[in-house]
């Protein structure tokens, strides 16, 4: 049920996904997200932490070891199965929108 | 410098926007400096613009002693720029002086989820609580048997009684209250089913601790465990935090508080239950009514040779005593004098019988020779017998360790095979 709920990902999840094709912590996440997306995209401390441990108990992503006090995750291989999913659909979302939109004078 | 006390509990942070408090008190020239039961202390400082957060972090609950953050998600939060203020409990309050933060929780959906989930923790324990407390509220409720008579003790005991059900009432109205705002906010069944438990263990835990006092106050009558003497309840009675006295009192001073709440409700309450000890009410602790300058004697009990004959007049001692005796009889035949005494509960009859068996040596009991529990005294011309809550005293000119006049006294009572 709760691997249903990350068919579709939500922006921060992508986002937080998308950090840990590297191995990063915590800290570094949120600033990979709001650098590459120019602040548009704001994930709290909590959120974070709340989303990390779901997707640590999904298994989508792997602690990899702790570095001055800090936990620092990376992809597993079912999470980037996951993360390659949402990018096709997103993908497709774009192709259809440039299609129709496309067409209009 | 100065200090102020607001009342305002963390609980209450389900109900009220309890950071925006916080901020507008800034602005004011007061910060947070300490959070207590049901209040917090702030201290005099410049006016300033801060935002203030409020994270639900039960891990670290018990890190009482901590002037920093904890874990990984408190440290998350003071890289992202918010200072740690300090921690009560579950709750950790944290502070930014940036003009625009980026809040702790960006999407309200997943702290739902999260606060949920911490707060399910404590499930065990609290489905625990319900599973030992509503059986005593059932014995509680199935142990009332007798009606009162109107007196002073009884109207104290009933505004005690009314102030504990507000007390009880009032602590989970923050509960209530969020829970029936927010279970309509999502489909998962289970979100509404632990919020009733945790909510039900909560009124659970203060029901009892209601009860407990106010089984202190009707104890005359209430005997669910013959026998059992339960005065030590007065214990939890006196450190029971008394709310009401608390949320009058809001001051401001030169010092910082010295006290705190709880102590200074538990003076009150202390003060209270000595002030009735003073004036011959309630007894505390060993202290019984048939010792001291106001014992009870045979003599107060039965001066009037009329069946049943309620003795109020005779038993009560000062203005709030609980009842004593229930009836007494007394009367004359065969040169047997006898005087039944009902008590109205098993402590005070115990009370009495172990004060007039002081003096008694282990040969002046009568357990063994007459088949009953009792005593001599007056050299064996009188024996007391209990039965219960009652009390016969049968005295005689005679021996009464004559078998003659053991065969006839066992004849009256009926003790006879």
């Amino acid at each position: 049920m709760a691997r249903q709920q990350l068919q579709t990902l939500s922006e921060p999840m992508y986002y937080i996904l998308l950090s840990l094709v590297e191995p990063r912590h915590g800290y570094a996440i949120m600033t990979f997200i709001r650098e590459n997306t120019q602040g548009r995209v704001q994930v709290g401390a909590g959120t974070l932490y709340a989303l990390l441990s779901r997707f640590e108990n999904e298994k989508l992503i792997d602690f990899i070891k702790s570095e001055d006090n800090k936990k620092i995750y990376q992809l597993s291989k079912d999470g980037k199965e996951v993360l390659l999913k949402e990018y096709e659909r997103i993908q497709t979302l774009v192709g259809d929108g440039q299609r129709i939109l496309g067409e209009k004078p | 410098m100065k200090w102020k006390t607001k009342m305002m509990s963390l609980d209450m942070v389900f109900l009220v926007n309890i950071e925006h408090k916080l901020e507008k008190m800034a602005l004011q020239g007061w910060m947070l400096h300490e959070v207590r039961n049901y209040s917090m202390i702030f201290r005099e400082c410049e006016p300033q613009s801060l935002h203030f957060n409020i994270l639900i972090n039960p891990d670290n609950s018990k890190e009482k002693t901590s002037v920093g953050p904890v874990g990984e998600l408190e440290t998350l939060c003071v890289e992202d720029g918010w200072d740690f203020l300090l921690r009560r409990g579950m709750f950790v309050i944290f502070t930014n002086n940036h003009e625009e933060p980026i809040e702790i929780h960006t999407d309200p959906l997943i702290k739902i989820e999260m606060v949920t989930k911490q707060i399910r923790r404590y499930l065990k324990r609290e489905i625990i609580v319900l599973l030992v407390f509503i059986p005593i509220m059932i014995v509680f409720f199935a142990s009332l048997k007798e009606k009162y008579v109107y007196s002073s003790m009884w109207v104290y005991s009933i505004i005690c009684s009314i102030l504990l059900l507000a007390e009880l009432f009032f602590n989970n109205i923050p509960i209530l209250i969020w829970w029936s705002k927010n279970r309509r906010k999502t489909q998962n069944p289970l979100f509404s089913l632990s919020d009733a438990i945790y909510s039900g263990s909560s009124i659970a835990f203060l029901t009892f601790r209601a009860l407990s006092m106010t089984v202190l106050m009707f104890r005359s009558i209430l005997q669910p465990i013959p026998g059992l003497n339960i005065d030590f309840l007065y214990i939890p009675l006196i450190l029971i935090s008394p709310m009401f006295l608390i949320m009058l009192w809001k001051r401001e001073s030169e010092n910082k508080p010295k006290i705190t709440n709880e102590v200074f409700g538990l003076i009150c309450l202390v003060i209270l239950v000595l002030g009735f000890q003073a004036i011959g009410g309630v007894t505390l602790f060993t202290g019984d009514i048939f010792s001291g300058k106001q014992a009870i004697r045979t003599s107060d009990l039965t001066n009037i040779a009329t069946p049943y004959y309620p003795l109020d007049n005779y038993t009560e001692i000062g203005l709030f005593a609980m009842k004593t005796v229930d009836a007494s009889d007394s009367f004359e035949q065969d040169t047997l004098r006898t005087i039944i005494v009902r008590f109205y509960s098993n402590s005070k009859a115990e009370s009495y019988w172990n004060n007039r068996k002081k003096n008694v040596l282990a040969s002046e009991t009568i357990d063994k020779t007459w088949g009953v529990k009792g005593f001599y005294f007056n050299e064996r011309k009188g024996i007391l017998l209990r039965k219960g809550n009652e009390i016969i005293e049968i005295s005689s000119f005679m021996d009464m360790s004559n078998p003659d006049v053991m065969q006839r006294v066992k004849a009256r009572l009926g003790l006879t095979k």
